[in-house]
């Protein structure tokens, strides 16, 4: 049988499986096991033998799992995992909000502009996007609903601020990205800053606008002492800002690799956590349990999405398809457009991890025989499923937010008030493919 | 939407599948508790690593091997214990929208293809652990570290979550024809 033609039936039974709520990690692996078992079985010109295919699957499934997580650079992940956890349980993370708010709180929109610095600070020492709206959902979305925040803005800004998680470096999906298109996992961290920092800026100048436009829904709070407490609140922000210089300065400075800043990090934090008397040992204990469990759900995926790599590449498929696109002489415009359509089509179901380990192998190779370079097409990648994770129907930090705003917001609310900061995301976007030197000037300076 | 599924649906505490269900959790929360203590070591024997290489330009004999297999505890031994408590990632946005059995039925068969694979996964490593044992492999590196505790131990954490599918099964199976007896 052809193998180009198990490769696309595995893509489709995946998708069928995850239709039916297959875990994705379950339904990856599954189908990369039963489509390679097919695959070397059904080799073309030979008659069908499972016997022959037993073999080689057996010694695929015995050895690439484990040599996978045997990893010195994905140990990056479950290391910042912690130290984001870490940050939360000691309040950390919730410091540059705290100042944002203050220090904004005579501005219009105020309270939603600090929602959204305090999801870029989070960010900065966090790399998940559903666990930074999951913080800051807690803590700005109530106190914005209290001062009378329109439904819309008060959980819009924080779902979209949400997404800062992951392009704000350290972010696990660049250490992800990084491994399976074995790019620098530092250059990427550094080519991330400047589209972060951009996409920040979009989103508190949608609020702006969004205030000029509606002063209703955002009156101002009422506050008081505020003068004196600018200066109380700044100065409990110097754990936070300590932490990034340690971790990302360290990086850029070439002191450290990303994997060394993760554990530097993470002792850092927990040394000052303790030092400040702001983590007891029962606190670490919650944020090391956290920290071991999401491990845990995020490898049994990228377990999977190995084995599925090893799939697609075995039936060779992305060979064919660059061959196609080769053949076709799609320019690279067309190609990125479509790929950027590919990416928010499956970001409107899929989660990013999954939709990360389903396309790179299909893509890459689309993308390198272009010329184009991987760690700017890693920023795109990330930024796109960024997107994805505010993006109807399915939005993972919108459900985060409803999770915690319970009934008395309708989702539609939450959608309605993240699709005018989608405004900006586009335009970012526009701007990171139009000038790829805006991913690419920090990385060449390392 | 695109979420955890929850863990696994609750057994009669008192039957057979409860005592197995009570017993591998207990061996699941051990499991995950030495992961924990494993990643803070990780975390220590780095930060010790690079303050060495910079302050008295020592380095610590294999450190980035013992990272790499330390890795291999900290992501293989919650896995059954996080099954248990908060399920995998799923997309369950089109079975909301379906009837209840339909979400149910995929559950099962998630369950049955993850114990299915992980669990061959399990048996492969353990049958080359009498190999690595018997052959005296290690791992290039200044200690000779041996590979055997590595595979014992990323076998126990797929056997395990192997197990803990196949519970998770058998409970969903369990749950399914308990509401079609109340239904009726």
């Amino acid at each position: 049988m052809d193998p180009h033609l198990i490769g696309y039936g595995g893509f489709a039974v995946v998708l069928v499986l995850l239709a039916f709520r297959v875990p994705i990690a379950i339904a990856l692996g599954s189908v990369a096991t039963c489509g390679m078992l097919l695959a070397y079985a059904w080799t073309p010109w030979l008659p069908f033998s499972l016997s022959a295919a037993i073999p080689p699957v057996s010694s695929l499934l015995g050895s690439t799992p484990l040599d996978f997580i045997n990893s010195y650079a994905l140990s990056t992940v479950p290391l910042f995992i912690f130290v984001g956890h870490l940050a939360f349980q000691a309040g950390f993370t919730t410091d540059i909000y705290a100042a944002a708010r203050v220090w904004l709180a005579r501005m219009p929109g105020g309270l939603a502009i600090a929602s959204i610095i305090g999801c870029g600070g989070f960010s900065a020492i966090s790399g998940s996007s559903v666990a930074c709206a999951a913080a800051m959902g807690r803590v700005a979305v109530p106190e914005m609903l209290e001062s009378n925040y329109s439904r819309a803005l008060a959980t819009g800004s924080v779902a979209i601020g949400g997404t800062l998680g992951s392009l704000i470096p350290p972010s696990i999906l660049f250490i992800i990205f990084g491994v399976f298109a074995e790019q620098s996992i530092a250059k990427l961290f550094v080519a991330a800053a400047i589209p972060g920092l951009i996409s920040l800026i979009g989103y508190i100048v949608i609020v702006v606008i969004w205030v000029k436009l509606r002063p209703q829904d955002a009156p101002q709070p009422e506050l008081t002492n505020v003068r004196e407490k600018r200066g109380q609140a700044l100065a409990k922000c110097w754990p936070i800002l300590l932490l990034f210089a340690v971790i990302i300065g360290g990086i850029y400075l070439g002191a450290f690799t990303p994997t060394e800043a993760a554990g530097v990090g993470a002792i850092a934090t927990l040394i000052l956590g303790v030092v400040l008397r702001r983590l007891d040992i029962a606190k670490i204990k919650e944020a090391l349990r956290e920290a071991v469990s999401q491990s845990g759900q995020l490898f049994a995926i990228a377990i999977a999405g190995k084995l599925f790599v090893n799939f697609i590449a075995l039936t060779n498929v992305a060979a064919q398809l660059t061959g196609w696109i080769g053949s076709a002489e799609l320019s690279v415009f067309v190609v990125m457009g479509l790929i950027v359509l590919l990416y928010l089509i499956l970001g409107m179901m899929l989660d990013p991890l999954g939709i990360i380990l389903l396309t790179l192998p299909l893509t890459l190779p689309v993308v390198e025989s272009y010329g184009l370079d991987l760690i700017w097409y890693g920023v795109i990648v990330v930024k796109l499923l960024e997107m994805g994770l505010v993006t109807p129907p399915i939005g993972l930090n919108v459900f985060v937010i409803k999770s915690i705003v319970g009934d008395r917001i309708p989702l539609e609310r939450i959608f309605a008030g993240v699709s005018f900061f989608l405004i900006s995301d586009v335009i970012v976007m526009g701007l990171l493919l139009a000038f790829p030197i805006l991913s690419l000037y920090l990385p060449s300076l390392l | 939407m695109s979420g955890t599924h929850d863990g696994m649906p609750p057994l009669p505490p008192g039957s057979k599948l409860g005592i197995l269900d009570h017993l591998l959790d207990r061996a699941e929360r051990v499991l995950s508790s030495i992961a924990s203590i494993i990643l803070l070591a990780m975390g220590v024997l780095i930060s010790v690593s690079v303050a060495a290489r910079e302050q008295i330009n020592v380095t610590i004999p294999d450190d980035i091997l013992m990272v790499g297999l330390a890795m291999v505890a900290v992501v293989a031994l919650p896995m059954a214990h996080v099954q248990r408590d908060k399920g995998q990632i799923a997309v369950t946005v089109i079975t909301d929208r379906l009837p209840q059995r339909v979400g149910e039925i995929g559950r099962v068969l998630g369950n049955l293809l993850g114990f299915l694979l992980f669990g061959a996964i399990a048996l492969l490593v353990i049958e080359s652990i009498p190999k690595a044992f018997a052959e005296n492999h290690y791992y290039d590196g200044q200690l000779s570290i041996p590979v055997w505790p590595t595979k014992l131990v990323f076998a126990i954490g797929m056997g395990l979550f192997s197990l803990r599918l196949g519970l998770c099964m058998v409970a969903d199976l369990v749950t399914m024809k308990n509401r079609r007896k109340a239904d009726h």
